[in-house]
């Protein structure tokens, strides 16, 4: 199959498709799914190489997985979310750092040169500022108010009950802003 | 000052759009386990996952647990004993049916004489 036809099938349905032999669904679905668990890797480790390994591996184990997939069963993102989040604990486990000095490399765009230095700068104030939260904290945190994630699918991938992300997530978000509010003038914000 | 959501929302925003994209290179590894994996042979289930099964433990699963396996047991003992003791009500009932008379009836009358017509002939 095509894959401009894919756009509209989802991502059981290619994985299915994958299992059953079909090479352009794995690129489908890389192309999906790679960018996205690929950021919140780097979110948790703050480290890229180290992000790309853990993508590497996350899809290699959904590879694996693809010929027992049932669909109707579990979404292959929170499923996905929830393999990375587990090889990030387990790596931030073997190796307590964080090392920010490495700016990530930045998405093609077209903003002027002062917005991009903005959008850099708030980006980096906001790692450095998740980087300090407690490492649950800083999950929920990400897969709620940047990878878009709904709570139920959040506790699926942590675990946890939804009440347990909803308190995650405010504390997280509370140490956030008070921690960043001492580098208002430094983010562009003025008003406050 | 602590920042507002809205603030705290462009910075979200922000940190989305600075999210290190993955390079051509991790995508190359990527597919390439894909193709691997599928065109890896389905490993066979190692023998240490599949334990050896005792005679009973076939027998118990073939009747569907112990319940069975009590009832079949239970059933041959009776028959057993039925066997080596018949009680005098079954000898009767028996005799009743089947009647105490034998008798032998030819249904094919000639054969023995055509074989023999057979033999001598050879």
């Amino acid at each position: 199959m095509a894959l401009d036809a894919m756009s509209e099938v989802s991502d059981e349905a290619l994985l299915v498709l994958y299992a059953n032999g079909d090479a352009a669904a794995a690129r489908s679905l890389s192309v999906r799914l790679v960018p996205r668990i690929m950021a919140h890797a780097y979110r948790m480790l703050g480290d890229r190489a180290e992000a790309e390994d853990v993508a590497q591996e996350a899809l290699l184990r959904l590879w694996k997985i693809a010929p027992e997939w049932r669909q109707g069963e579990a979404k292959v993102t929170t499923w996905l979310y929830r393999v990375t989040a587990n090889l990030c604990t387990d790596r931030l486990r073997k190796v307590r750092h964080s090392d920010f000095e490495d700016a990530p490399e930045v998405a093609d765009g077209a903003p002027s040169a002062d917005q991009l230095m903005l959008s850099k700068a708030r980006a980096q104030a906001l790692d450095d500022a998740l980087a300090a939260l407690p490492e649950r904290q800083r999950q929920a945190v990400a897969l709620r108010h940047i990878e878009g994630l709904a709570n139920p699918d959040i506790a699926e991938v942590m675990d946890i009950s939804v009440e347990a992300v909803e308190s995650l997530t405010a504390r997280g978000k509370r140490a956030l802003a008070d921690a960043l509010g001492k580098r208002r003038a430094e983010l562009g914000f003025y008003d406050g | 000052m602590a920042l507002s959501d809205a603030e705290l929302d462009r910075l979200f925003e922000a940190s989305d759009a600075q999210a290190p994209l993955p390079s051509g290179d991790l995508m190359a590894r990527i597919l390439a386990d894909a193709e691997a994996q599928a065109s890896a042979p389905v490993a066979p289930m190692p023998a240490s996952v599949v334990p050896a099964q005792s005679f009973l433990s076939r027998l118990r699963e073939t009747l569907g647990g112990w319940g069975g396996v009590s009832g079949l047991a239970g059933v041959a003992a009776v028959g057993l004993i039925v066997g080596i003791f018949p009680p005098v009500a079954l000898s009767d009932y028996a005799a009743s049916v089947l009647g105490t008379d034998t008798s032998v009836t030819d249904y094919l009358p000639g054969l023995e004489a055509a074989l023999g017509e057979v033999v001598i002939d050879g």
